[in-house]
C-alpha cells in the first residue's frame, strides 16, 4: 500500500501512540482488502461504549480527530438503571453493551474532549448528518452504511467500528470497495413483479430486505419496480436488514437511489449476473420466521431499529392517543435526541410517554438489556432488523412478533 | 497439504479446524465469556470455537464484530485462526483488532478439502496453510 509523506508520519509516530496504531490498523486492514491507498474521509459516525482500555489506547496522544465524527447509539447504564432498574456487573450476552457506569462515563469524557457530536443515533441521517453523493463516509452501523449509500448516493464501505475509530482519528481510510465506482454497480436483480410493492407495509419490506440480504451475501442489488415515492422510512425499513444475515452494503431501488435513475444505470449497462425472483411466500416465510411467539405471551414492543423518524414519531403518537400500557407491558422507543427534542414540541412525545412508553436514545434492539438480563423473553416489534437481534443476540431465548407498529401498539396497550 | 493465499491478518497458530458453511460474524455468533458459538440458529450451535481454525466463506452481520473479538481476546476465547474465501472489512478488522491470524484467497478452495476436526497450521503472515492427514 502507498502511503504519502503525511500518512507515513502517522503511522512512524510522529503524532503519538494513539494515531499511529490507528495508521497501523488500516495500513493492516487496507493491505487485507488489497487497497492500493488511502483516501480523506468526511466524516466518521463511532459507537461510544467500545472497549474503554481500546478507545484509551486509540486516542492516546491525540487530542484533535482529523474529520467530522458523531455517535451512534449506545448501552447507556444510567439510563437502564434509572428507567427499569437494571443493574449489572456482568456483560451482556453478546458482548455488547458496557454496564460499567465509571467506564461509560470514561468514554463519554474521551469523546466530548475530542468534540465527538453527541447525536446518539444510528440514523445519522435524521440528524443532519445527510451525507451528499460521492461523499465518502467509515460508519458504524451497517443499516447507515447501507442508508448511505443507498439513499444517498454516498461512498459508504462495509466497515467496522474499529475502522470507524481509525478513521476518525487519521482522517483517513483505505480506497477500497463501496468507494470505488466500479464496485457499486448491481450484480443481482431483485424481480418484484410477483409482489404487491405499491400496498407493502413497513413489515412487508423489512422481510422482503432481511429475505434478500440472505440471498445476496455481500453482493450489490438493485430492487426493480419499487414504487419511486419510497419514503425515507420505507427505505429504511427495506434496506436495514439487508446485512443482519447477510452483507449487502449497496441496494439500488431504480428511481430513488440517486445513482440509480433507471436500472440500467444501477447495473453499469450490464447484464445482471443473476435475478432473484421473490413470492410473496418467500416474504411471508420471513414474517413467519419473525413469529414465533403468541400475541398473548409478549411483554415488551420495542420501536426504533433503526431509531424513529419525526414521521414514524407522529404516527406513534397518534396510535397511542387515548391508549395506556397494559398491565405488566412495556414499550421502548428509540430515539435521537434531536427528534425527541421535536416530536416534544410537536406535542407527540407526550402523547408516547403519557401512554407509559419511555424514549430513549440508547440501542434498543441488540444491546436491550430488558431482553438480556432483564427477564423480558417476548419481544413485540415492527423492525425485521430487530427481531433478527432478538432472537439471536439472545442466544433464541428471547422469542419475537413480528408485524406493523400498529399491531405491536395493539399488543401491549388499551383504550 | 501446502495451500498459499494471502495475508488478511498476521500470526500464526494452529488447531483443530471447524467448517462453518455460512458467513460468520463474530456479533451474534461468538459469546467472548466462553468461546461457544451462540446463535441457536446456526447449526453448529453451542460448539466451542475457542482454540480452533475457522473455516468460512466470509464474514457477515454487524459492524460490531471487533468488540466481540476484543473481549474474546480478553477472555482468551477467540479462534486461533481463520480461513476464509474472501475476507469483508468487518471480519477482517475483527481479525485485526484481536490479533487473531487470518488468511483468505488460498490457491485451492479451503471448504472443499478441509474437514471439521483436521488440524491445520496458519501461517497467516507468510500466507500458507498446512493441513494434517485427513
Amino acid at each position: 500500500m502507498i502511503l504519502n509523506d503525511e500518512e507515513k508520519k502517522m503511522l512512524e509516530g510522529e503524532y503519538g501512540p494513539g494515531t499511529q496504531r490507528a495508521m497501523a490498523f488500516l495500513k493492516t486492514l487496507g493491505e487485507a482488502l488489497e487497497a492500493e491507498r488511502m483516501v480523506r474521509v468526511t466524516s466518521a459516525h463511532i459507537l461510544p461504549d467500545m472497549p474503554t482500555e481500546y478507545l484509551e489506547q486509540m486516542t492516546e496522544g491525540v487530542t484533535r480527530m482529523r474529520t467530522m465524527v458523531s455517535l451512534m447509539p449506545c448501552f447507556d447504564p444510567i439510563f437502564w438503571r434509572e428507567k427499569y432498574g437494571i443493574v449489572s456487573k456482568e456483560r451482556l450476552i453478546g458482548g455488547v453493551g458496557l454496564t460499567d457506569e465509571k467506564d461509560y462515563a470514561k468514554n463519554l469524557a474521551i469523546l466530548k474532549n475530542l468534540k465527538v457530536i453527541p447525536t446518539f443515533t444510528c440514523t445519522p441521517y435524521t440528524v443532519g448528518i445527510v451525507p451528499r453523493r460521492n461523499d465518502t463516509v467509515i460508519w458504524s452501523g451497517t443499516s447507515g452504511q447501507n442508508a448511505a449509500n443507498s439513499m444517498f448516493g454516498a461512498r459508504a464501505p462495509r466497515q467496522s467500528l474499529s475502522t470507524s475509530v481509525a478513521s476518525s482519528i487519521t482522517g483517513l481510510a483505505p480506497y477500497e470497495g463501496l468507494m470505488k465506482p466500479e464496485n457499486r454497480f448491481a450484480e443481482l436483480l431483485i424481480d418484484t413483479r410477483e409482489l404487491d410493492v405499491g400496498n407493502f407495509t413497513p413489515a412487508d419490506f423489512g422481510a422482503l430486505g432481511y429475505y434478500i440480504g440472505k440471498v445476496a451475501g455481500t453482493r450489490n442489488v438493485v430492487f426493480d419496480g419499487l414504487p419511486r415515492t419510497m419514503t425515507i422510512e420505507q427505505c429504511k425499513y427495506l434496506t436495514s436488514p439487508l446485512t443482519v444475515d447477510g452483507a449487502c452494503t449497496m441496494c439500488h431501488m431504480v428511481g430513488v437511489t440517486p445513482e440509480a435513475p433507471t436500472l440500467e444505470a444501477a447495473l453499469g449497462g450490464k447484464k445482471p449476473k443473476e435475478v432473484v425472483g421473490v413470492t410473496r411466500k418467500d416474504v411471508q416465510d420471513v414474517r413467519d420466521m419473525f413469529n414465533t411467539v403468541s400475541p398473548s405471551e409478549v411483554k415488551l414492543a420495542v420501536f426504533g431499529c433503526p431509531h424513529l423518524t419525526i414521521t414514524e414519531l407522529r404516527e406513534l403518537a397518534s396510535l397511542l392517543e387515548g391508549r395506556r400500557l397494559k398491565e405488566g407491558k412495556q414499550l421502548t422507543v428509540g430515539v435521537s435526541d434531536m427528534t425527541c427534542g421535536l416530536a416534544r414540541e410537536a406535542g407527540y412525545a407526550d402523547v408516547i410517554e403519557k401512554a407509559g412508553a419511555i424514549l430513549t436514545n440508547c440501542c434498543v434492539s441488540g444491546q436491550n438489556p430488558l431482553v438480556h438480563i432483564g427477564g423480558v423473553d417476548a419481544v413485540a416489534t415492527n423492525s425485521a432488523r430487530g427481531a433478527r437481534f432478538f432472537q439471536t443476540q439472545t442466544a433464541g431465548r428471547c422469542r419475537t412478533y413480528y408485524g406493523d407498529m400498529k399491531d405491536c401498539v395493539d399488543l401491549v396497550t388499551v383504550t | 497439504m501446502k495451500l498459499r493465499g494471502h495475508t488478511v491478518s498476521p500470526g500464526k497458530a494452529g488447531g483443530e479446524a471447524i467448517i462453518l458453511e455460512a458467513p460468520f460474524s463474530f456479533l451474534g455468533e461468538l459469546d467472548p465469556d466462553t468461546g461457544k458459538l451462540a446463535s441457536p440458529l446456526n447449526k453448529h450451535f453451542g460448539q466451542d470455537l475457542r482454540g480452533k481454525v475457522i473455516v468460512t466463506p466470509t464474514g457477515k452481520g454487524s459492524s460490531m464484530g471487533p468488540v466481540i473479538s476484543w473481549y474474546a481476546m480478553k477472555a482468551g476465547n477467540n479462534p486461533a485462526a481463520i480461513i476464509c474465501l474472501k475476507a469483508e472489512a468487518i471480519l477482517a478488522s475483527a481479525a485485526i483488532m484481536a490479533g487473531i491470524p487470518m488468511v483468505d484467497k488460498l490457491d485451492k478452495n479451503p471448504l472443499e478439502l478441509i474437514r471439521s476436526g483436521d488440524y491445520v497450521e496458519v501461517d497467516a503472515t507468510a500466507g500458507i496453510v498446512e493441513t494434517g492427514n485427513r
